[in-house]
C-alpha cells in the first residue's frame, strides 16, 4: 500500500468536482460579455439594507435604495435639491398648516396601476399605525394627530392626510413647520401599493412580489452578496433613464472595497479607508471625491452630574481642542473642523453660529481654558485646594474614533486634565447612550434626516428624552426652540434658531469636534454624478459608459 | 457499532438543549438590544417594537417560545434582515460556507498529511526543513494579512483572479478564499502529522517489525495509522469551525456565507440569528466529533474496545 | 542511551539558541520600554506615520512643516528662516515672523509642546514689533520602527505589546497543558459514562457563542488583561483535551499500562508515567499551533472593544491595525509580525529540542 498517492486521489476528485461550476462560470462570463450593451452601475456600499419596507428602514444605505424603488411627492435630484416627484405642484394655506398637492396623472406602479392620492393616505396611515412598528415614524409627527395615532391614542383614520380626489392630496399639520416639503423627501414618506401588501399579509418585500413606483424595481436580493435593480418600464420618465441596471454590492471592508474599485470590479463606493487616506489620494486621484455633508461629530457631556454640569469646565475642554489637527491630520482631511453645532450647507439656515474662540491663538485659548478650570476649582497652581479634573471618553470601537480620542486626551493633558478611554462594541455603546447611567463624555454623531437646522438643534431640547444624550436642560433654550417651531415667518424663525444655536455653543453640552464630509470613489465612467451635501445619488440622473 | 452511534445520537439531544439554554441566557445578559442603533429610537416607539417582537415578555417565556418554534425547525425572524427569516438566510449562506470550507478542508488534509509524513521520515532533509518553514509561516501570518496580500498580487498586480464577490460560486471567485481558509488548517494538520508520525516510528514495536525485516513501506503505513489519531481528534472540532465559515475571509472577499452572521449578528444583538448560528455549530460539533470518534476506532483497533 | 551528563550537555547545546531568542525577546519586552526615550503612550503630533529609519528626526521638510503650522496657528507670516548646523551644538532654527500689527511676545508659547523645537528665544524685534526673530534649537529624536497614526513610537509600542501577547501565549499554553491535558487524559483513561460526559461538556463549551462569553465576562469582571486571559483560556483547552483523549484511548490497553494496573499503580501515576510521555509529540505539536492562534485571537477580543484598552496594546492588535494599512504604511504590519514570528520560531525549535531531550527524538528511531 502506498499511502501518499492515495491521499492525493480525493484531492484530485475535489478539484474535478469544481470543474462543472468552472465551465458554468465561463458561460456566464461570455453571456454577460454578449450583453455588454447593457448599462450597469455596480455600486459599492459599506453595508446591506436591513429592510426594503420603507416603514422598517432606518439607515443611509436603505435610504439610497428606497430612493430608487419608490418615488414620493417630492424627490431629490442629482445635486440634492428638492424637485417635484409624484406631486407636480402644491399650495400652502395662509396659516401654513394645510398643504394641497396636485399629483401627476401619468405616475404608474411597476405593475402598471396608476399611483393615486389613496396610495399616500394608505402608506402614511400604515406608517403611524402602532401595529406596523415603524422605527422612524416620529420624523413625520409634524402631521396632525400623528403622534397620538402612533401611540395608539387615536385611530389611523384621524391622521392629517386626506385624498380629495385620485390626484389631489391634502396634508394638515400640527404646527406650521416650514420644513414639511423637505421631510417629504425622506424614506418614510413614500407611497405604498396597498393591494400587493395586503395580499401577502405584509410579507411583500421579495423580487416578483414587491410593487414599487420608483425609476427602478427589485430584481434580486441576496444578503451580503448583491441587490439588483432594473429599470421600471412603467415609470413616467423611463425613456430618459440612462441605466438598465443598478447592482448594489455590500462591502464592509473598506480596504478590500478600494481594491475592488481600483480593479474596476465596482464603479463607485461610498466610503474610503480613512486609515490610509494619503494612499487613497495618491492612487485614486480625481476619482476620490470629498464634499461637505450634513453630519456632525461631537462629544456629549453628561450635564446632569458634576463636574460637567459646570459650563466653565465644558468650555475649558472645548477651548483646548485643536480641531484642525483632528480634521486634517487624524482624519486626513476627510473631516471639516467643527466650530458650530449645525453643519454649514443648510440653505434655509445660512452660515451657522460659531464658537467665539475660533480666531483666538492656541495659547490664548490655553490660558483661557486654564483660567476657567481654575475658577471651577480644578487644575494645578493658584489658590485654594485644586483637584485634577478627570475625564473619561466612551466611544464605539473603530480605528478613527480611537485615534481621535487618543489625540483629544493628549490635548487635554496640556491643560492638566487626566483622560481615560473606554471603547466598547457598537451595540453596547448605543445601549449605554439609551440607558444613560452617569458618564463623562460620549462620542456621538448625527446626520440630518432632512436639511433643516431644527433637525440638529432639537438634540438639546430638554423634552427630547430619546436623543438629548447630554441631559441638557435650559429653559431659555427650550423657549427659543418652541418659539421657532410656532413661527410661520421663515426669516424670523431662522433668527430664533440662530439665537438658540449661539446659546447652545456658549453652554456647550455638546462639544463640537468635526463636521463630516461625504467620501466617495467614483469611476470616470459614471456621468451625471454630482457632489452634494445630502450625499444622495439617484440612479435616475446617472448614466454610465459601457 | 450501530448501538454506539445510536447512543451518541441520543446523548446529542440533552447536549443540544444545554447548549441552546446556556447560549440563550448568556446572550441576553449582554447589554443592549436589537433596537440600539446609531440613532436612538423614540422610547415609546422602541417599547412598541419590543412588544411586536415579544421581547417584552419575561425571559423564560421567550426561551420557551423560542424552543417550541425551534422544535418545529423554525429559527424565527431576523431582527436585522427584517425581510427574511433566519431559515431563509441560512439556506442561502450555509451552502456557500460548506462549499468553501469543505474544499479547504479536503485540500488541507490531502496536502497536510503527506507533507507531515514526508517531513517525519527524513527530518534532517532539505524538504522537511522547507516544510517546517512553510508550516511556521502559515501558522504565524493570519488570514487578515494573507487575504489582502493575495488580492493585491493576483487581483491588482497580475489581473489573474477577481478580488472579491461570489458570482453564484464561479470557480475563479473561490480560489483565493479557499487558499486563505486552507493555509492555517494545512499547517496544523502537517504539524500534528509530523510530530505523531515521528513518535509512532520511534515506538519499540516498530523496531521489532523492522528487526523482522518487514519492508519500510509496510512499517511506515502502519505508523501512519497511529499518526493520524491526533489529526482526526483535532479535526473533530476544527471541521465544525471551518464549515461554518470565516468572518474574516468572507468579509474581505465579500462572500455571502455563514461567517458574516457570527460577528454581525452578535454585535447587532440579532438574537434569532445568534441562536441559529449556535445551533448550527452545535450540530456540526456533535456530528463531526461522532464521525471523528468512529474514524479513531477504525484506525486503531484498541480504541474499538471502548 | 548515552550518559546522563552528555544528555544534559547536548540538551544545553541544542536548546540554547531557541532559549536565547526567547529570553532576549522577553527581556526586551520587559525592560525595553523603560530604556526607550519614548513612552508607549507618548503622542508626537509632528511625527504621524513616520516610516522607519535609522536617521535622526526632524528632517528639513519636517522642520519646515512644523514652522509653517506654528505660523498658521499664531496667524503670523513667516518672513524668513534658516537652519544652522554646527559641530558642537545641536542644529538651530532662526525664523522671522511678521504681521500687520505688533506681535505679542507670548508667541514663544507656540513652540512649547512641539516635538521639533527646544526652548525658543526672541533674538530681535523691529518695525515696532511687527517683525520678530526667534531662535530655537532643534530637538533630535529617533524612530527606528517609525510611528503610528497618533505619532507614537512603534518600537516602544511593539515592546510593550509583547508583554501582553507573551502573557496571553504563556497562560493559554499553561491552561492547555495543565487543564486540557489532564482533562483529556482522564476522559480517555476513565472512559465509560464519565468519559462520555466529559466529552459532551467539551462540545457544549465549544458551541457557546464566544463573543457573548467575552461581553458578559466584561460585565462581571470589568476590562483588562485578566479578562482576556480568562476568555481565551476558557475556550483554548478544548482541542488539546480531544487530542490527548484520543492518544490515551489508544495507549490505555497497551501491555505496559495494563501491567502497571495489575501491579496496583494509582491512576495519576499511570497517566503521568505511561500515558503522557507517550502523547508528548502531539501535545508539543499542538502547542505550536495554539500559541500563535491565541495571540491573534486576542486581537479579535480587542477588536470587540473588550481586550486591551488604549494606550496599552498587543502584537495581535498591532498586526490587525497594520493589516489595514498594508498598502500605505507597511511598517506598522512588518515589525510586530517579525517579533511574533521570531517568538514562534523559537518556541517551535524549543519544542523540538524538548522532544529530543525527552528521548523521543528522531535520533532514537534509527
Amino acid at each position: 500500500m502506498v499511502p501518499v498517492p492515495n491521499l492525493l486521489a480525493p484531492l484530485l476528485a475535489i478539484l474535478l468536482a469544481f470543474a462543472p461550476s468552472s465551465s458554468k462560470a465561463d458561460d456566464a462570463g461570455t453571456a454577460s460579455a454578449g450583453l455588454s450593451a447593457e448599462r450597469i452601475w455596480r455600486r459599492g456600499e459599506p453595508g446591506d439594507p436591513g429592510s426594503l419596507d420603507p416603514h422598517k428602514a432606518t439607515t443611509v444605505i436603505e435610504s439610497h435604495i428606497l430612493t430608487e424603488l419608490y418615488e414620493g411627492l417630492v424627490i431629490l435630484d442629482a445635486r440634492g435639491r428638492i424637485q417635484p416627484g409624484v406631486a407636480k405642484s402644491w399650495s400652502i394655506s395662509e396659516d401654513g398648516r394645510l398643504y394641497r398637492f396636485q399629483l401627476r396623472e401619468d405616475a404608474r406602479w411597476s405593475n402598471g396601476d396608476p399611483v393615486t392620492a389613496q396610495d399616500f393616505v394608505y402608506a402614511f396611515r400604515r406608517l403611524m399605525d402602532p401595529a406596523t412598528g415603524a422605527p422612524y415614524a416620529n420624523i413625520l409627527y409634524t402631521l396632525k394627530n400623528a403622534e397620538k395615532v402612533n401611540k395608539g391614542l387615536l385611530p389611523p383614520e384621524s391622521l392629517g392626510i386626506t385624498a380629495i380626489t385620485d390626484h389631489v392630496l391634502e396634508i394638515t399639520l400640527e404646527e406650521p413647520v416650514p420644513y414639511l416639503i423637505a421631510q417629504l423627501a425622506h424614506l418614510t414618506a413614500k407611497p405604498l401599493h396597498r393591494h400587493s401588501i395586503e395580499a401577502t399579509h405584509g410579507d411583500f418585500v421579495h423580487p416578483g412580489r414587491i410593487v414599487t413606483n420608483g425609476p427602478f424595481m427589485l430584481a434580486d436580493f441576496n444578503p451580503n452578496d448583491r441587490l439588483v435593480l432594473v429599470k421600471n418600464p412603467h415609470h413616467y420618465d423611463a425613456a430618459a433613464i440612462g441605466l438598465d441596471k443598478e447592482i448594489f454590492i455590500p462591502l464592509e471592508d473598506r480596504s478590500a472595497a478600494l481594491r475592488r474599485f481600483l480593479s474596476g470590479e465596482i464603479d463607485s463606493y461610498s466610503d474610503v479607508p480613512v486609515d490610509q487616506i494619503a494612499f487613497v489620494r495618491k492612487i485614486a486621484g480625481e476619482r476620490f471625491k470629498l464634499s461637505p455633508n450634513l453630519g456632525t461629530y461631537v462629544y456629549a457631556f453628561d450635564t446632569r452630574h458634576p463636574p460637567f454640569d459646570d459650563a466653565r469646565v465644558r468650555t475649558a475642554l472645548s477651548l483646548a481642542i485643536d480641531r484642525e489637527f483632528l480634521a486634517e491630520r487624524i482624519w486626513g482631511g476627510t473631516m471639516e473642523p467643527g466650530y458650530s453645532f449645525v453643519p454649514p450647507g443648510i440653505e434655509s439656515y445660512g452660515p451657522p453660529a460659531e464658537l467665539t474662540f475660533r480666531n483666538m491663538t492656541p495659547f490664548e485659548r490655553e490660558d483661557r481654558a486654564r483660567a476657567l478650570l481654575a475658577e471651577a476649582g480644578y487644575g494645578p497652581g493658584g489658590q485654594g485646594p485644586r483637584k485634577v479634573l478627570k475625564a473619561e471618553i466612551r466611544f464605539n470601537i473603530s480605528e478613527n474614533h480611537r485615534a481621535t480620542a487618543i489625540a483629544v486626551a493628549d490635548m487635554w493633558k496640556r491643560i492638566g486634565v487626566e483622560t481615560s478611554l473606554v471603547a466598547t462594541d457598537v451595540t453596547s455603546h448605543y445601549a449605554f447612550m439609551r440607558e444613560r447611567p452617569p458618564y463623562s463624555l460620549l462620542r456621538y454623531g448625527w446626520f440630518a434626516d432632512f436639511p433643516d437646522a431644527q433637525n440638529f438643534l432639537f438634540l438639546a431640547e430638554s423634552g427630547n428624552k430619546g436623543l438629548n444624550i447630554s441631559g441638557f436642560s435650559n429653559s431659555a433654550y427650550d423657549a427659543l426652540m418652541h418659539d421657532a417651531a410656532g413661527e410661520a415667518d421663515a426669516t424670523k424663525r431662522t433668527a430664533l434658531l440662530h439665537q438658540a444655536e449661539m446659546l447652545l455653543l456658549q453652554e456647550g453640552p455638546y462639544l463640537p469636534l468635526m463636521i463630516f464630509k461625504a467620501k466617495n470613489l467614483v469611476s470616470p465612467k459614471l456621468h451625471g454624478w454630482h457632489e452634494n451635501a445630502l450625499d444622495t445619488h439617484p440612479g435616475r440622473f446617472i448614466s454610465i459608459d459601457p | 457499532m450501530m448501538s454506539v452511534i445510536l447512543r451518541r445520537l441520543m446523548a446529542a439531544i440533552p447536549t443540544l438543549f444545554v447548549i441552546a439554554a446556556l447560549s440563550f441566557f448568556l446572550m441576553r445578559l449582554a447589554p443592549g438590544g436589537p433596537f440600539d442603533t446609531e440613532r436612538p429610537l423614540d422610547p415609546a416607539i422602541a417599547a412598541n417594537l419590543r412588544r411586536i417582537y415579544k421581547l417584552d415578555l419575561p425571559l423564560w417565556q421567550q426561551f420557551l417560545l423560542y424552543m417550541s418554534s425551534l422544535l418545529q425547525g423554525d429559527f424565527g425572524p431576523s431582527l436585522h434582515w427584517r425581510d427574511f427569516s433566519v431559515n431563509e438566510l441560512f439556506a442561502r449562506a450555509l451552502p456557500v460556507s460548506l462549499r468553501l470550507g469543505g474544499a479547504a478542508l479536503v485540500i488541507a488534509f490531502c496536502l497536510g498529511v503527506p507533507i507531515g509524513y514526508r517531513a517525519a521520515l527524513a527530518p534532517r532533509g532539505f524538504p522537511a526543513r522547507l516544510a517546517g518553514l512553510i508550516i511556521l509561516g502559515a501558522l504565524i501570518v493570519p488570514p487578515f494579512v494573507v487575504a489582502p496580500l493575495l488580492q493585491l498580487l493576483f487581483g491588482l498586480d497580475l489581473h489573474l483572479l477577481p478580488i472579491g464577490g461570489w458570482e453564484d460560486g464561479a470557480f475563479s471567485h473561490q480560489i483565493l478564499p479557499v487558499t486563505v481558509l486552507c493555509l492555517p488548517l494545512l499547517a496544523a494538520i502537517a504539524n500534528l502529522t509530523r510530530a505523531s508520525m515521528r513518535d509512532a516510528l520511534a515506538e519499540p514495536h516498530m523496531r521489532t517489525l523492522r528487526a523482522f525485516g518487514l519492508p519500510a513501506r509496510v512499517i511506515e503505513t502502519h505508523a501512519l495509522r497511529a499518526a493520524l489519531l491526533p489529526v482526526i481528534a483535532y479535526l473533530g472540532l476544527a471541521t465544525a469551525n471551518v464549515l461554518t465559515g470565516s468572518m474574516v475571509v468572507e468579509t474581505i472577499f465579500g462572500l455571502p456565507g455563514m461567517g458574516r452572521y457570527f460577528v454581525d449578528a452578535a454585535l447587532g444583538r440579532d438574537y434569532p440569528i445568534v441562536m441559529g448560528t449556535v445551533i448550527i455549530v452545535a450540530l456540526m460539533v456533535i456530528g463531526f466529533n461522532l464521525i471523528a470518534d468512529l474514524l479513531l476506532a477504525w484506525l486503531d483497533p484498541r480504541i474499538r474496545r471502548e | 542511551m548515552s550518559e546522563p551528563a552528555s544528555i544534559k550537555a547536548s540538551f544545553a547545546r541544542s536548546i540554547s539558541p531557541a532559549l536565547a531568542v526567547l529570553s532576549l525577546i522577553t527581556a526586551a519586552c520587559l525592560i525595553g520600554p523603560w530604556l526607550s526615550p519614548h513612552g508607549h503612550d507618548e503622542v508626537h503630533r509632528d511625527y504621524l506615520l513616520i516610516p522607519p529609519s535609522l536617521a535622526a528626526h526632524p528632517t528639513k521638510a519636517e522642520t519646515e512643516a512644523a514652522l509653517a503650522s506654528i505660523g498658521q496657528a499664531l496667524h503670523l507670516k513667516i518672513a524668513g528662516f534658516e537652519i544652522t548646523h554646527s559641530a558642537t551644538a545641536s542644529p538651530t532654527l532662526r525664523a522671522t515672523f511678521s504681521a500687520d500689527a505688533p506681535i505679542d511676545s507670548r508667541i514663544l508659547r507656540g513652540f512649547t509642546g512641539s516635538d521639533i523645537f527646544g526652548e525658543p528665544h526672541i533674538i530681535g524685534q523691529n518695525e515696532d514689533g511687527r517683525r520678530v526673530s526667534v531662535r530655537a534649537p532643534l530637538r533630535s529624536m529617533h524612530f527606528l520602527f517609525g510611528t503610528d497614526a497618533n505619532g507614537r513610537d512603534l518600537l516602544t509600542r511593539v515592546l510593550v505589546a509583547g508583554r501582553i501577547s507573551l502573557a496571553v501565549g504563556l497562560l493559554a499554553s499553561l491552561v492547555a497543558l495543565v487543564f486540557g491535558v489532564t482533562y483529556g487524559a482522564l476522559a480517555g483513561y476513565l472512559g465509560g459514562l464519565t468519559g462520555a460526559l466529559m466529552m459532551r461538556f467539551v462540545e457544549i463549551v465549544y458551541a457557546l457563542p464566544f463573543i457573548f462569553l467575552v461581553i458578559v465576562l466584561t460585565m462581571v469582571l470589568g476590562r483588562g488583561l485578566a479578562l482576556i486571559l480568562i476568555a481565551i483560556a476558557s475556550v483554548e483547552w478544548l482541542d488539546m483535551a480531544r487530542i490527548v483523549r484520543a492518544q490515551t484511548l489508544s495507549l490505555k490497553h497497551r501491555d505496559f499500562v495494563t501491567a502497571s494496573e495489575a501491579l496496583g499503580a494509582a491512576t495519576p501515576a499511570i497517566l503521568w508515567r505511561h500515558i503522557l510521555p507517550n502523547a508528548f509529540g502531539p501535545i508539543a505539536a499542538y502547542l505550536t499551533i495554539l500559541v500563535p492562534r491565541v495571540i491573534l485571537l486576542e486581537s479579535f477580543v480587542s477588536f470587540l472593544g473588550l481586550g486591551v484598552q488604549e494606550p496599552l496594546t498587543s502584537w495581535g492588535v498591532l498586526i490587525a491595525d497594520g493589516a489595514r494599512t498594508i498598502q500605505s504604511a507597511v511598517h506598522l504590519l512588518v515589525f510586530p509580525s517579525l517579533f511574533l514570528a521570531a517568538t514562534l520560531a523559537a518556541l517551535n525549535a524549543l519544542s523540538q529540542d524538548l522532544r529530543a531531550f525527552a528521548g523521543r527524538g528522531p535520533g532514537d528511531a534509527q
